[in-house]
């Protein structure tokens, strides 16, 4: 591909005025609630850009590209898998009500104010090691991606790419990455569709791009039942549905709203944007079986598409806007993940009576960052996995089977005590690492394990337990949790 | 309802959703954000 001298202006253009953004975005974040959660001043509509802009990272264009190359058109129907995972958990509301209502400034916080503080120490750990897997993977994935574009070593652009998003990301905490969010939303917004329909255009058509798929792929490339199968596509329901309870990039977004009820809204309006985001890359991705017949790496299917397909001179928007894509979501997952070290870990786990000063808090935090930014660098030089998505979902089912089940049990059943919850989140660990990273087991197979060790683990542990540790009602907890937040405001 | 009607419906409804979306917080969300940004400017923001 050709990248004109306009299209590196674009670039350089819209890098400088994100850096800009990010030190005029440092100013606002002077505590610990500025700067992890923007001071819950958020507004509904504000929430739901940031919240979009989140979650359609240049990661997904990657991972979803590389399994419509994979799968064809079927990969779209993860998709609805997705959507119907959130809708089904954001019908009952409680979990994005009860979380911002609890002025958390971590998603593990939740665990200590229902369950205890081992809990929660042991949530924000699992967390954590399913997040230093995830970046690493992400920074490995977009680096192929832009590299791509660029024709640059793709070890060279994990470097690049690193530097500039935790630039702005230790600099301004989370006002820095919703200030951010906004910008890129308008951005991402017009270019990823706009990106699909040349895709689609670049193909021949849509009919052109359906039948030379079904070509390719024959069914699998076209019906998404027969791609996922049965045992997968309930998998990934159970999934998603829990994951709902337990995202911490979405929750925080939730956390950030100005109010309960902005927050409740913005979810559940939010959730809808979650099946065009698996679409729109899925379609490009199905596009380069067409453009690319001899392509053998999946991971490149979506930026290749999109250099082909893009006419000269939009090439720099096109890459800028993913770059937005990229610094949105990595800036997102190191303030996430490096707020739980000093929150998650090291807070419950200090003696009783002694807590970390603001000034310690954002110390450690900032330190918590670069570690995991070392971590990730580390991950994406040298690790190699199958497909990105699989990649992805299984290092996020690490904590995601072990806190769901903790946060509908602890909502629904008064008997849950800190012991089932313990029990659970060790079991979804355990249950998730040992058949997906050692005995290499299906992804169907390694969340059923997980899942159900952890669903098993909170039943029996809890019942056993009730005499040492008596059952809490729910609106004991929302007291309390009130009480406790309003004193420490 | 074969499966090629149905990825054309999915297709349709994941442009409907989005596009939908994206003006409305456009046209509601900028406004909104540029309030939020005024209220909580430290050199202005009043001090309780």
């Amino acid at each position: 591909m050709s990248i004109l001298p306009i299209d590196y202006i674009v670039m350089i253009v819209y890098i400088i005025f994100t850096i800009w953004l990010g030190v005029y975005a440092s100013k606002y974040a002077g505590g610990r609630e500025e700067m992890l959660v923007a001071g819950r001043k958020i507004g509904l509509f504000g929430m739901l850009a940031t919240l979009i802009a989140t979650d359609w990272c240049a990661i997904t264009m990657v991972y979803m590209g590389q399994s419509g190359w994979a799968m064809g058109i079927s990969a779209m129907f993860l998709g609805w898998l997705i959507f119907a995972g959130y809708v089904g958990a954001g019908m009952f509301g409680v979990g994005t009500v009860w979380f911002r209502r609890l002025k958390i400034l971590s998603i593990p916080e939740v665990m200590e104010h229902r369950y205890g503080k081992i809990a929660r120490a042991l949530t924000g750990f699992s967390m954590v090691m399913a997040f230093l897997v995830t970046l690493g993977v992400f920074l490995q994935g977009v680096a192929g991606m832009f590299g791509t574009f660029f024709g640059v070593d793709p070890r060279l652009m994990i470097f690049i790419l690193l530097a500039i998003a935790m630039g702005y990301t230790i600099s301004g905490g989370m006002w820095s990455v919703i200030l951010t969010d906004q910008v890129q939303f308008l951005i991402l917004g017009i270019i990823i569709p706009l990106a699909t329909i040349l895709a689609i255009k670049g193909a021949g058509g849509w009919e052109a791009l359906y039948s030379g798929v079904q070509a390719a792929r024959g069914e699998v490339g076209v019906n998404g039942w027969t791609a996922f199968g049965t045992k997968t596509i309930i998998y990934q329901l159970v999934f998603f549905f829990f994951a709902a309870f337990a995202y911490p990039t979405t929750l925080m977004r939730v956390c950030s709203a100005r109010s309960v009820r902005e927050g409740y809204k913005g979810f559940t309006i939010g959730v809808s944007s979650f099946l065009s985001r698996a679409i729109f890359p899925a379609i490009v991705g199905a596009a380069a079986i067409i453009l690319f017949p001899d392509l053998k790496d999946g991971v490149q299917a979506y930026a290749m598409t999109i250099t082909k397909v893009t006419p000269v001179g939009l090439t720099g928007v096109l890459i800028a806007g993913f770059m937005a894509a990229f610094m949105s979501t990595a800036d997102s997952y190191y303030l996430t993940t490096g707020s739980m070290i000093p929150q998650d870990i090291i807070g419950p786990l200090l003696p009783k009576g002694k807590t970390l000063s603001t000034k310690q808090t954002i110390i450690t935090l900032r330190l918590s960052i670069v570690f995991v930014a070392l971590f990730a660098l580390y991950v994406a030089y040298f690790y190699k996995g199958g497909l990105l998505y699989w990649v992805v979902k299984l290092a996020e089912q690490m904590f995601v089977a072990g806190l769901g089940i903790s946060v509908v049990f602890g909502l629904w059943w008064k008997k849950a005590n800190q012991w089932g919850a313990v029990t659970a989140l060790v079991f979804g660990l355990i249950g998730c690492a040992i058949p997906n990273y050692v005995l290499k087991m299906e992804a169907w197979q390694t969340g059923f394990i997980s899942f159900g060790g952890a669903l098993i683990g909170m039943v029996v542990v809890s019942l056993l337990t009730q005499k040492i540790d008596r059952p809490k009602t729910v609106g004991s907890i929302y007291r309390e949790a009130r009480s406790l937040a309003n004193g420490m405001d | 309802m074969g499966w090629k009607v149905f990825n054309e419906l999915t297709v349709g409804i994941g442009f409907g959703t989005f596009t939908s979306l994206f003006v409305v917080i456009v046209i509601k969300g900028i406004p909104e954000w540029i309030a939020v940004l005024k209220e909580n400017n430290p050199k202005t923001k009043k001090t309780s």
